[in-house]
């Protein structure tokens, strides 16, 4: 019975809240003009920054403005080419960073991530790198004061011989389900394949 | 306050259930024509107490008060039946009609024969055949008729489909009202309580005359009962637990009029439904969970010429999604679709997460009439309705209680007609007028909505006259609709643009059916109906989730937004059906044969891939072609003997893209059903029956072909594609128990009726969980059912 009182509460409380909606439309209806969606949870732009201890930070950003829209993505590396050019025998320390570059200012959407770090994995996987390595750097205690389980933030990139190829990195999306496994289970948020070349 | 509605519900429950009265007696009967066949839709009055034989003639009024009454039975084309009846117990009468010389003159009590059009094909889910549905959703009902079935999203949202077409192509008649939702997307199933009904018909021809350009793939009609002249409280409590989902229903509506105004009667309804996870055979569909509140309430006031009616309704539900059902990308939804299992396996919950919709649906009507001397009868029909729909996804940063799509529809329908009855023809002469107003709060979404808002204005006037002649009952109707729509959406800079359009479009019938004897007719119609396409059809723009592809209207190929109204055309579609029906005593038959060829038919192609930060995403657009869907059903009744009864349906539809030269997407395959039902009475026991019924889906041999997501980037053909091969047809075992015992006064009855009772693990074709889980596994259903004073 508690239940049924409680669900009649809940819907009538909604029923009521309809029927002032509905006069409010009534009344108000005909003549605003819609407002354009704020998108703020998109992420427009994904950049890994690789860091060794000689030499310039390397870059490479994926970046599409639109989301689903028509507009045509683009790739940027440091390099000035067409991929991201590793040296053999170096270490580099990669981080991350997700941008929101549809709204102005831009929003961070790397804070997003890291407030939400036992929900998200990134996960990198390599086709033709022989000679690279990728190990996780961060754990979500890092970010959220708890938990074991990496992220993917910050990884370490370990080149040892002349290969070349391709890393997709994919932000996977696993609230309440997240075990470490990759792929695993949950939602893709972002799969964006990048051309490494190690000489 | 809504602990106290609680208890008044309770109290009432109470006294209506002790209650005790000595008008208790029930005259049962059947209406006959001069050959002994049953005369369905026959008008019974007796008193002021009105009810509608069904569709073996029989009838059934109850409650009535010991003394002598007045019978009176009219039937179209038969002279009316008047006699007196002295009542003293409950008496069985049979009534035997005798055809008119002057026909067409006794349509009339309710004007309900003229809803539509005689000539065409219709069927009817029968008391019997909805009581054993109670519980049920709308679309799953209506899935009992053959011709019918439906498009499903999960075990808890039922779209029905009228011979291949669905959404903006049929029309929902609700209580006399046209449905108003956002019924253009496929998980969208219909606002309707089920419960409300006592009729559930559809019309599988054409009706786009009466009712419009959405009417031209048929017409579902949910009508109530109606409100019966009386001044008694009357009533039913329906209850019901599914096992599967272990859902409890409760459902019940009372009825009664007023001491000093006699001509007044009124009915409240209510239902509250909540179930958890369904299962399958081998786990549980996490997330399909649903709850569900409507209500009703409707006074009327009715004398002999004139009527007025107002009702209320409001319906409420939350529904889950099928965790895995939903994808961020094509590579989950390659995985989701390879895997045997899906990936999110919880156990049993009734708690309901994201993804989910949440529905609000109301509804008032204000229908009043007028005989007219020397005229006709005038009706005027009004209908408001507010539909909210929120969808909610799986978000990022605590957006997930902030609904990914959310939309407001605000309706008004008026409807003005007059309906003549002359010696030798009849007919009905009428005016809609349909304004609507639709907006998306994307204030409170933060996405891009996937249909802009809009404004949308309708006028029609159509003419329908009916003549009969010798053996030949003859239909002509005519319609023109003009449509204003003002469409406000934006670029993909946010620029707003608002287009405006203006269409004009006729639709027409033509009816015939030929009475070879008092067993055999055959009814022809044609209806030709034009249709310009919907908004969603028009400027849809956006991520599906459920499908992993972005969705473009006719007026947004690649993202651009057109304004050009040369650019549409309106779908074109001539439907013509043919019934032939046999209805003897011993074996009755309805087989149809339609064929329906519909001129830029717009339909969703795959026009091409796009690289997103989620990587490649399909883009289907809306486009314009030619189809063809043609088939047949059948339905058989055989009665072996008294006790034994065998039906058999069948439905067959073959579709095609005859422009493309390519099938058509979710049509449903080959579809039987072999049922036998045992019948008989055990002393106190009434009506008690086994029924066993065996449903085959064969598989879609005429499915398209088979692109998986993961090759999706790499596919350049134009045929459309379905992202995993037709699953193979299979077969179910359903059975049912029902009897009903004397309780008080009254009666109960209690069924219990066991579905796949064999579990077998199985994927139908137009339910698209079937992508990512097996259907639903065996399934038990209790239902208690206690009548008291109910005049049908």
């Amino acid at each position: 019975m508690n239940m049924i009182n409680k669900l009649m509460i809940h819907w009538l409380s909604r029923f009521f809240a309809g029927s002032t909606i509905l006069a409010a439309v009534l009344l108000v209806s005909c003549g605003d003009d819609p407002q354009p969606a704020n998108e703020e949870e998109l992420i427009t732009t994904l950049t890994v920054t690789l860091t060794s201890s000689g030499g310039a930070p390397i870059t490479m950003t994926f970046k599409d403005l639109d989301g689903s829209g028509p507009g045509t993505p683009t790739y940027t590396y440091s390099s000035g080419g067409n991929e991201a050019i590793l040296l053999t025998s170096t270490t580099y320390a990669a981080s991350l960073t997700l941008l929101n570059e549809s709204v102005t200012p831009s929003e961070n959407i790397t804070t997003e991530i890291e407030e939400e770090a036992d929900e998200h994995l990134f996960c990198f996987q390599k086709t033709g790198l022989s000679g690279l390595s990728i190990n996780y750097a961060d754990t979500e205690a890092d970010y959220i004061g708890s938990g074991v389980l990496p992220v993917g933030l910050t990884t370490t990139w370990t080149a040892t011989s002349e290969s070349s190829g391709t890393v997709k990195i994919t932000l996977r999306h696993q609230p309440g389900t997240k075990n470490g496994d990759c792929p695993g289970s949950g939602d893709t948020d972002i799969e964006v394949t990048f051309n490494i070349v190690i000489q | 306050m809504f602990g106290r509605i609680i208890t008044i519900y309770l109290l009432l429950l109470r006294v209506l259930v002790i209650g005790q009265d000595t008008c208790s007696l029930t005259l049962a009967g059947s209406v006959v024509d001069s050959e002994g066949k049953a005369l369905p839709g026959a008008t019974v009055l007796l008193g002021k107490a009105g009810v509608i034989s069904n569709e073996r003639g029989v009838f059934n009024i109850t409650t009535i008060c010991p003394g002598i009454h007045r019978l009176q039975v009219k039937f179209v084309g038969f002279e009316d039946h008047v006699e007196e009846i002295n009542l003293t117990e409950n008496q069985k009468v049979v009534v035997i009609m005798t055809p008119s010389r002057i026909e067409l003159q006794t349509v009339d009590v309710y004007g309900e024969s003229l809803s539509t059009g005689m000539t065409n094909a219709s069927l009817m889910l029968s008391e019997t055949e909805l009581d054993q549905l109670k519980g049920k959703s709308l679309g799953e009902s209506l899935n009992a008729l053959p011709g019918v079935t439906v498009l499903q999203s999960g075990p808890a949202v039922f779209k029905p489909v009228i011979h291949g077409l669905h959404s903006q192509r049929i029309l929902i008649l609700n209580n006399g009202i046209r449905q108003e939702g956002q019924q253009w997307g496929i998980e969208h199933a219909p606002e309707i309580d089920p419960f409300i009904a006592s009729e559930l018909t559809v019309v599988k021809g054409a009706e786009a005359v009466r009712y419009g350009a959405d009417a031209m793939g048929g017409v579902i009609i949910v009508n109530p009962p109606k409100l019966h002249q009386t001044q008694r409280f009357g009533g039913e409590v329906n209850t019901g637990y599914l096992s599967n989902n272990r859902m409890g229903i409760l459902s019940s509506a009372f009825e009664g009029g007023f001491k000093n105004a006699e001509d007044w009667n009124w009915r409240l309804q209510g239902t509250v439904k909540k179930g958890g996870d369904f299962s399958s055979p081998d786990y549980v569909l996490s997330n399909t969970g649903l709850e569900e509140l409507n209500f009703s309430g409707a006074l009327g006031f009715q004398q002999h010429d004139r009527g007025l009616e107002v009702y209320a309704s409001s319906f409420n539900t939350e529904i889950g999604i099928l965790r895995a059902a939903h994808t961020g990308n094509l590579t989950d939804l390659e995985n989701s679709i390879k895997s045997n299992e899906p990936w999110f396996i919880a156990p049993f919950t009734y708690e309901i997460k994201n993804p989910k919709q949440t529905i609000n649906h109301q509804l008032l009507k204000i229908r009043a009439y007028q005989n007219l001397a020397g005229i006709g009868r005038l009706n005027i029909l009004y209908g408001g309705q507010f539909n909210q729909r929120k969808e909610f996804d799986v978000r990022r940063g605590g957006r997930n209680d902030r609904p990914a799509l959310f939309m407001k529809l605000f309706s008004n329908v008026l409807d003005v007609s007059l309906d003549h009855e002359h010696t030798h023809h009849s007919g009905s002469l009428g005016l809609n007028a349909n304004y609507k107003y639709n907006i998306n709060e994307t204030g409170e979404t933060g996405i891009r909505p996937l249909i802009p808002d809009y404004t949308q204005f309708v006028t029609g006037i159509f003419v329908i006259e009916k003549m009969r002649k010798a053996n030949w009952l003859l239909e002509a109707g005519a319609r023109y609709d003009y449509q204003y729509l003002q469409v406000r959406t934006f670029t993909f800079t946010n620029t707003l643009v608002k287009p405006t359009f203006n269409f004009h479009y006729f639709s027409g019938s033509l009816g015939a059916t030929y009475y070879f004897n008092s067993t055999i007719r055959l009814n022809n119609h044609l209806g030709i109906s034009m249709r310009p396409p919907h908004i969603s059809e028009l400027y849809s723009e956006g991520l599906h989730h459920g499908t992993a592809a972005i969705e473009e209207g006719l007026m947004r190929p690649g993202g651009e937004v057109l304004t050009d109204q040369e650019l549409i055309k309106n779908e074109i579609s001539g439907k013509w059906i043919s019934t032939l029906q046999v209805g003897s005593k011993k074996f009755s038959a309805d087989f149809s044969f339609y064929a329906n060829v519909i001129d830029n038919y717009v339909f969703l192609s795959p026009t091409g891939t796009r690289l997103t930060i989620r990587g490649y995403f399909p883009v289907w657009q809306y486009q314009q072609t030619n189809a063809l869907l043609t088939g047949s059903d059948a339905l058989f009744q055989w009665s072996v003997s008294q006790k034994i009864q065998y039906t058999g349906k069948l439905s067959y539809l073959y579709a095609k893209d005859l422009q493309r030269n390519d099938v058509l997407i979710f049509i449903p395959p080959i579809n039987m059903e072999n049922s036998i039902t045992y019948c008989t009475d055990i002393g106190k026991v009434e009506d008690c029956f086994v029924k066993l019924a065996v449903p085959t889906y064969f598989e879609q041999h005429r499915a398209p072909i088979t692109v998986y997501p993961s090759d999706i980037p790499d596919y350049t053909g134009d045929k459309i594609y379905d992202i995993a091969p037709a699953p193979p047809g299979y077969t179910l075992v359903n059975m049912e128990v029902g009897f009903k015992v004397p309780l008080k006064d009254h009666h109960l009855s209690i069924s219990v009726a066991g579905e796949n009772l064999t579990n077998k693990a199985y994927r139908n074709y137009m339910n698209r969980l079937r992508y990512f889980a097996d259907d639903v596994g065996r399934n038990f259903i209790v239902r208690l059912r206690y009548n008291f004073h109910s005049h049908n």
